[in-house]
């Protein structure tokens, strides 16, 4: 059996303490390693299965939780809460696991259970030459948590880490049948014989899938995730600050014909590049809404074949990564932040009169040495709104305004691009996704300022007022019970979501897996 | 007695200074982490805290502290930390003994096999 520690409660928070929350029961679950693999993955279902009717018989809601990196409440429940990150068995599969019709290599798919954190899986994979596709700006949340929420980063013609994965491990209820194997009917990624090694009943429905894909922890307990890697390549990355209104053209169009990132060339490097007119891996701008500067910092990343002298010739990437100022956003703005430790108002002054400096050296690593740790452990919040990148300028625009005019707000802006997921409710819906987001300090009343759910409440409404089609990152924060807000962001998609949702989890497991975050958008 | 509590004065600075905190990690791993609810740099990780007097044996480096509690059999991340006590320790058993806190982060436990 895995062993389960379950501790009384009363309250529980965020990384980057968003609460606190009232809480009953917390439990941590443990593997049993003495067990074959297979073994010890079934022994995990069956607790977790002791764990949801335990909940059930309480007549309580449960809530699996990865890394609690989500800065809104979707993670948190008040009755029961699991720990997942220590339940991180890896499997490998061979080419006699794979579906007949399966459009996946087998050296490409993989099993990972749901507590594995997003650098051990890089880690892993690069032990087999492969590599992640893309993730977000750092790498501590569990593959779990990061497809509830539709994690995504900044790979224009990738998408985010939902889009990935090819199969799901759910457990929908107490009883063994209740243990799910879910993929794609149009993409099926592995064959029957394999699947029963998990002891799973096996699904395949395209459109059960995708709702089930970004699931907002409510889709049952998502306890393995099947996805396909790609051969371990490397991301040659480079900062430039280029004038304000090229930066929002290339927003604008992602048409990179006519431009020159200009990066500096190193001529030791065996393959010179020439990035003039290539559309980049990565796009990512960075504003300072306060400072109306004629130039800006992107950070533009390209695509490269892996070579294995990469450090020699471009130093380690780690250590740089690590000094940079443009990496996690929030990270950006606690580099600019620490030279007035503490104080919201010198902070805003500091965004007010100071440029956004420049960092121009290019480095080149694997995806996990160049979207490296977040070093950030303090009080911050996050708000990030998804919109069409033809509409990003004119949303930047509209958001900036409500931070300045109804702020100020001790944060700054960057926009991301990535490509439409085919998940249900992920936020990157638009053909192309412009994620506009804005990571600060958190604030207290006594500083005078709005509070960050008026904030929110007003850049919803701006955004509404100026016709602007927009989604809301679901792991972010957002005055998330404003009325008819689901449905203003997805649609009829909303209906379509619950009712996959009553068609995987029956109605009493549908109470146990909601909690307050999907009462207030009305999704329970 | 004015140059006594100059001299006291001046030690407390210098003992003060040279209390400090040193952090190594290990780039390329994960550290085993938990559900807390601190702020401290090491939050979310489980680090397990030691404060040893050192004896001159190991301050010669003739020994070792072992560390048993790692189940993954090795370690993410080092904190070593000297304190104002541990300086005044030093100082009063003229360098036999010191006072060091050490804190330390495992690797996480399967984080490696595949
Ligand atoms: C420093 C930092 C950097 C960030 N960078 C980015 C970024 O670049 N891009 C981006 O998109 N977001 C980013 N975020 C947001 C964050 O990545 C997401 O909110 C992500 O979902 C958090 O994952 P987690 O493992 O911490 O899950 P949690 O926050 O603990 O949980 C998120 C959701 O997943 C559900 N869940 C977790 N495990 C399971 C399971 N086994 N079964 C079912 N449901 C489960 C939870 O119930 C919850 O609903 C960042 C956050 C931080 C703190």
């Amino acid at each position: 059996m895995a062993s389960t520690n379950t501790q009384n409660r009363q309250r529980w928070n965020t990384l980057h303490k968003n609460g606190p929350f009232s809480l009953k029961l917390f439990h941590d679950t443990k593997l049993n390693r003495d067990l074959s693999k297979f073994e010890s993955y079934n022994a995990a279902a069956t607790e977790i299965r002791r764990l949801i009717r335990l909940a059930d018989n309480a007549n309580e809601r449960f809530r699996p939780m990865g890394s609690k990196w989500s800065l809104s409440s979707i993670a948190h429940c008040k009755d029961r809460m699991h720990y997942t990150p220590r339940l991180n068995l890896k499997f490998a599969v061979r080419d006699k696991d794979i579906h007949a019709n399966s459009p996946y290599k087998s050296e490409n798919v993989f099993l990972f259970q749901c507590g594995n954190v997003i650098k051990e899986i890089s880690l892993a994979l690069q032990k087999k030459q492969k590599s992640l596709k893309t993730h977000g700006a750092s790498n501590g949340q569990t593959i779990a948590g990061c497809i509830s929420t539709g994690v995504h980063g900044a790979a224009v013609d990738v998408g985010s880490v939902q889009d990935y994965v090819i199969g799901l491990n759910l457990i929908t209820g107490t009883k063994p049948e209740d243990v799910i194997y879910l993929e794609r009917a149009s993409k099926p990624a592995l064959n029957d014989d394999y699947i029963e090694n998990f002891k799973c009943k096996i699904i395949r429905d395209d459109e059960l899938f995708n709702a089930a894909l970004v699931g907002l922890g409510s889709m049952g307990f998502i306890h393995g995730v099947v996805l396909e890697a790609e051969d371990m390549y490397l991301l040659h990355r480079c900062v430039r600050k280029i004038k304000k209104e090229t930066a929002l053209k290339l927003a604008n169009t992602l048409n990179f014909g006519n431009f020159d990132p200009h990066f500096p060339v190193n001529p030791l490097d065996p393959n010179p590049p020439d990035y003039r007119g290539v559309r980049p891996y990565h796009f990512k701008v960075y504003i300072n809404q306060y400072n109306d500067e004629a130039t800006l910092p992107v950070e533009f990343i390209y695509k490269r074949d892996y070579f294995p002298n990469y450090k020699d010739i471009y130093e380690d990437p780690v250590p740089n990564m690590a000094q940079f100022i443009y990496t996690d956003l929030i990270n950006t703005l606690i580099k600019f932040a620490e030279k007035v430790p503490g104080s919201i108002p010198a902070l805003i002054n500091l965004l007010k009169n100071s440029i956004m400096p420049k960092e121009n050296k290019p480095v080149m690593g694997k995806l996990w040495e160049i979207f490296w740790d977040a070093q950030y452990k303090g009080r911050a919040f996050a708000c990030s709104f998804g919109v069409d990148h033809t509409h990003s300028e004119k949303a930047l625009k509209v958001l900036s305004k409500v931070t300045v005019d109804d702020g100020p707000i001790p944060g700054i802006f960057a926009m991301r691009f990535v490509k439409q997921s085919q998940a249900m409710l992920a936020c990157t819906k638009f053909p192309f996704t412009c994620m506009i987001e804005i990571d600060g300090i958190q604030w207290k009343e006594s500083d005078g300022l709005i509070s960050l759910e008026e904030y929110s409440e007003r850049m919803i409404n701006a955004l509404k007022q100026n016709n602007i089609p927009f989604t809301i990152h679901w792991g972010k924060n957002a005055k998330w019970d404003h009325p008819g807000l689901a449905n203003h962001m997805f649609g009829n998609d909303v209906n379509k979501w619950k009712q996959l949702r009553a068609q995987l989890l029956s109605p009493r497991m549908q109470k146990v897996f909601s909690n307050k975050f999907l009462d207030d958008i009305k999704l329970s | 007695m004015r140059l006594l509590k100059y001299c006291i004065c001046c030690l407390l600075i210098a003992s003060l200074s040279s209390c400090y905190t040193v952090r190594f990690q290990v780039h390329n791993g994960v550290p085993e982490t938990e559900d807390s609810d601190s702020e401290d740099p090491l939050a979310g990780q489980l680090f397990r805290e030691k404060k040893m007097v050192v004896n001159r044996k190991m301050l010669q480096g003739n020994d070792f502290f072992t560390i048993k509690d790692c189940e993954s059999g090795s370690l993410n991340t080092i904190e070593y930390k000297t304190t104002f006590g541990g300086l005044l320790l030093y100082v009063i058993t003229l360098g036999r003994n010191k006072e060091v806190k050490i804190r330390y982060v495992c690797t996480k436990e399967g984080s490696t096999d595949f």
